[in-house]
């Protein structure tokens, strides 16, 4: 399956400067799909999802699909993306001092 | 001018030729406001005072608490109930008698920050919630003043510099009002580090030297022990920086 996704970000995301929306090629895109492919397009620089949770931690990144809020769970990696959904990814607020 | 005094304080300083006696000057001739003096603003205010920064704002309403001395370095069970800025003035006094401190008991609020910020010259960010942010993040813009923000949340820890009319603001990148956390998990070296980071930022600001974090974020993992840093991006239509 081809699909186009659309990207957000309040910041830079590295490897993908100027870009907002990306080309998919796999069988079942899902949110874990489009996470992945951008860490790989950071050549690493970002990891998205940590490595050894299996999640995406709130306190890093606020995910959104078509502006609503994704926990980024592992379950909620799972949730399946149609052509032209949009990914909205923020740096986490840090309110403590 | 240093005097005999100064110049056997900040030995270890002058020697370093990012700083010689021209930059001391520069310190001494500065004008800091730590806002909070919390588990960020502590530390922040225990370097800044150290360093010889000449004329030394701290603002906090608050009083000291038991569970504020796990990270809250300048206070000690002494002084649990007393004010955060009477006490931080008398520690930060002994520390460095040779600078102004200036000590103000108030919450930080829209009515009185364009008072606390006159004549300041980097505003170091030690507050415990964003509504204070904001309002630090508004009038630092309007007053061209650095913003040196720091955050803290567990084993991490965020900051950057915000530059009115260069950089993005604080508004870019959290427009919406975020959620009140009534107790914020942290442990002392969090905070700790983050002020420290805080601090350099602002030390570098003042000689106008090195590459600071203007226009990228810089966020701490303990857990991983993980530095990573964001290029940040101005939010078209953000009611604070894009007019």
């Amino acid at each position: 399956m081809k699909m186009k996704i659309r990207i957000d970000s309040n910041f830079v995301l590295p490897g993908l400067e100027g870009v907002n929306e990306i080309d998919l090629t796999h069988p079942h895109i899902n949110l874990r799909i489009v996470l992945e492919e951008l860490a790989l397009r950071s050549s690493g620089r970002v990891k998205f999802i940590r490595p050894m949770t299996d999640f995406v931690d709130p306190m890093d990144f606020v995910i959104e699909i078509n502006g609503l809020p994704n926990p980024g769970s592992k379950e909620a990696l799972e949730m399946g993306l149609n052509e032209g959904d949009l990914v909205t990814i923020k740096l986490s607020p840090l309110g403590g001092g | 001018m240093l005097i005999e005094k100064e110049k056997i304080r900040y030995a270890r300083q002058l020697v370093m030729p990012h700083i010689g006696e021209e930059g001391q000057e520069k310190l001494k001739h500065s004008h800091v406001l730590v806002a909070g003096v919390g588990g960020l603003g502590s530390l922040s205010s225990i370097y800044l005072t150290s360093l010889g920064i000449g004329h030394l704002k701290i603002v906090d309403h608050g009083s000291v608490q038991m569970s504020d001395l796990n990270r809250q370095i300048l206070y000690n069970e002494r002084d649990i109930g007393l004010k955060k800025a009477d006490i931080a003035y008398e520690k930060l006094s002994l520390l460095n008698s040779d600078i102004l401190i200036e000590s103000i008991c108030e919450e930080i609020t829209s009515e009185n920050i364009l008072r606390l910020i006159k004549g300041v010259q980097i505003v170091i960010d030690g507050t415990d919630n964003f509504e204070t942010r904001l309002i630090l993040n508004k009038a630092c813009f309007e007053k061209k003043i650095p913003y040196v923000y720091g955050g803290i949340f567990g084993f991490k820890g965020k900051m950057t510099t915000f530059l009115p009319g260069r950089t993005p603001c604080i508004e870019c990148l959290y427009p919406k009002k975020e959620e009140v956390v009534p107790v914020i998990p942290v442990v002392g070296p969090i905070p700790g580090l983050i002020a420290t980071l805080q601090v350099l930022e602002a030390l570098k600001l003042i000689l106008g030297l090195g590459d600071s974090l203007v226009g990228r974020l810089l966020s701490f993992d303990g857990e991983t022990m993980v530095f990573s840093y964001f290029d940040i991006k101005k939010r078209p239509g953000c009611r604070i920086c894009s007019a």
